[in-house]
């Protein structure tokens, strides 16, 4: 490779290819070189599709070498979570009992992908059915724990766990990771990436697993937020096999805005752990450089429980033919081979009190946000967990309670999600930036203007 | 200390035990009890906010017309 090409930004990679002074077949070779030779190390790869990722990058050089350049993502390699449907490779959710599940068609994320030119190299781990059968520590997948790059005794994240590993090392430029409540986030914030959620309804779910219909988006994982935006524009959009996919135009536009005024929830930092609240702190100095930041509330309302019905009693109906025969029994982590059958017992009023109090939930969210860009919180509660321990009764232990990804969720709102610091173990902390829905570009306005300020993004993990 | 009675947590509880009691470990069984007393209180926790009779739910069902393929009439199960 005549320039050095790894870390790039898909922004500058993507200028690179233009000029051709990188070609997408070397590009194809690298990151196909490092799925297969560093994949492994961190549990981070399903499937390597080298025979279709380097016949798309022949084609997207010969088009490039023609003049027909299609966009910033035209010859730029990709992985995509294992949960969205790929004709030619498994499609294995992540899960024991689909590890021979093929599809014949491409999710609509894949061929809008494929349609701007982008290539596909790899099909990325994840916790088991995007962790919606409860799961409570990392090692939940078939393929194993997702290894955390910039510390090997630690966890990616869940459950967009390869699409996190993958791209905090190299393995892939970006990729594609799914969210129901906190998948995008939760990897972005652990690996020190930047992941955007997008507003529910905005990108099509055509082909990607179903856990929770009025739940589930798919967004990106990168290194900026500015390759999220690009990213988002590629896949963004109506599509006539999901109802659900919103019939707005989206276009993403950097613009460069001076001012914002940003909202933190009241208690925001309660729980979390000192390094956090200590760099969630300095953020918000470099915040105030570039706006204001005023503390809000919400009305007090069970926001967690709302969104943690919905969530449970959609994914049992999801998955109710592999939980009523049993079939939970082969998944790999222990809890989640019994865990699911307590949702035969939520009432039905209960969940639809929840869908109600969903829109009461909304229109708070909307009161708030109105008055401002964003509303900031740190993006996890603390540094990555470690491997091999139960994590969830740790972070509610601690008192910490994440009113931002249920109601975010919950409500269906985009954010954005970039690294702010280290911990103490060396591993990266985060800011999130949450916004009204569908103003996806006002949420990655504000979280360019952060990295305008930090270097967070440039620092990667040591890789030999 | 006594639990305190929840004739509504037993009875959401032996719903599940009865189901699927036999496919269970005591362990296993004694995990999901915490499981569906979470789910009690969840429930609660949803019931005790009041709402009005206007308050209705976000997602609007929309009835469906599927394009039927020329020279059929109908469609859908017979």
């Amino acid at each position: 490779m005549r320039v050095e090409v790894l870390f790039r930004p898909v922004r500058e990679l993507s200028e690179l290819v233009r000029k051709r002074q990188v070609s997408p077949v070397e590009l194809a070779e690298l990151y196909l070189d490092r799925l297969e030779r560093i994949g492994p190390r961190y549990n981070a790869v399903v499937t390597v599709m080298r025979t279709h990722a380097l016949a798309q990058a022949r084609r997207a050089e010969g088009e490039i070498a023609a003049g027909r350049w299609r966009g910033p993502l035209h010859g730029i390699p990709y992985g995509a979570k294992d949960l969205l449907a790929t004709a030619g490779a498994p499609t294995t959710w992540g899960a024991a009992p689909y590890r021979e599940q093929r599809f014949d068609f491409d999710a609509t994320v894949v061929r809008k992908l494929e349609e701007a030119g982008a290539v596909l190299c790899a099909k990325l781990a994840m916790i088991e059915l995007a962790g919606g059968m409860g799961y409570r520590q990392p090692n939940a997948s078939f393929t194993g724990p997702c290894i955390n790059p910039w510390n090997t005794q630690a966890w990616s994240g869940g459950s967009s766990s390869g699409s996190g590993a993958a791209v905090c090392s190299g393995l892939v430029p970006f990729a594609i990771g799914s969210e129901t409540w906190g998948s995008i986030l939760s990897p972005a914030g652990y690996c020190g990436l930047a992941g955007l959620r997008p507003t529910y309804g905005r990108v099509s779910r055509h082909g990607a697993m179903a856990l929770c219909w009025t739940l589930d988006k798919l967004g990106p994982l990168a290194l900026t937020a500015d390759d999220c935006g690009l990213i988002l524009n590629a896949i963004a959009g109506p599509d006539p096999s999901d109802p659900t996919a919103a019939d707005r135009p989206y276009r993403y536009q950097p613009t460069d805005r001076k001012s914002f005024r940003f909202g933190m929830l009241k208690g925001v930092t309660d729980g979390c752990e000192p390094a956090v609240v200590e760099n969630f702190s300095r953020s918000l100095e470099t915040l105030r450089r570039i706006g204001t930041v005023e503390e809000v509330t919400l009305p007090d309302l069970p926001w967690e429980q709302i969104t943690r019905i919905i969530l449970q009693v959609e994914a049992a109906s999801a998955f109710e033919d592999l939980i009523e025969s049993g079939g939970i029994a082969e998944l790999t982590a222990p809890e989640v081979r019994y865990t699911p059958y307590a949702r035969d017992a939520i009432l039905a009023k209960d969940y639809l009190k929840a869908v109600r109090l969903r829109s009461v939930m909304a229109r708070e969210a909307d009161r708030v946000l109105s008055r401002y860009e964003a509303l900031v919180a740190p993006g996890r509660t603390g540094e990555a967990p470690v491997l091999g321990q139960e994590f969830r009764s740790a972070i509610v232990a601690a008192g910490a309670k994440d009113v931002m990804g249920a109601v975010g969720n919950g409500a269906g709102l985009p954010a954005v999600c970039v690294p702010n610091g280290l911990g103490p173990r060396g591993l990266p902390t985060s800011i999130q930036f949450m916004s009204r829905a569908w103003e996806e570009n006002t949420a990655l306005a504000a979280a360019r203007a952060y990295q305008s300020l930090t270097d967070w993004h440039t620092r990667h993990p040591q890789i030999d | 200390m006594a639990e305190t009675p929840d004739p509504e947590f037993d009875a959401a509880f032996e719903i599940v035990r009865q189901r699927y009691g036999a496919r269970l470990t005591p362990e296993q069984l004694e995990d999901l009890r915490k499981t569906v007393r979470g789910q009690v209180d969840a429930a609660r926790a949803v019931r005790a906010v009041r709402l009005t009779n206007a308050d209705e739910p976000l997602p609007r069902f929309e009835p469906l017309t599927l394009p039927s393929p020329q020279g059929e009439k109908g469609g859908g199960l017979a």
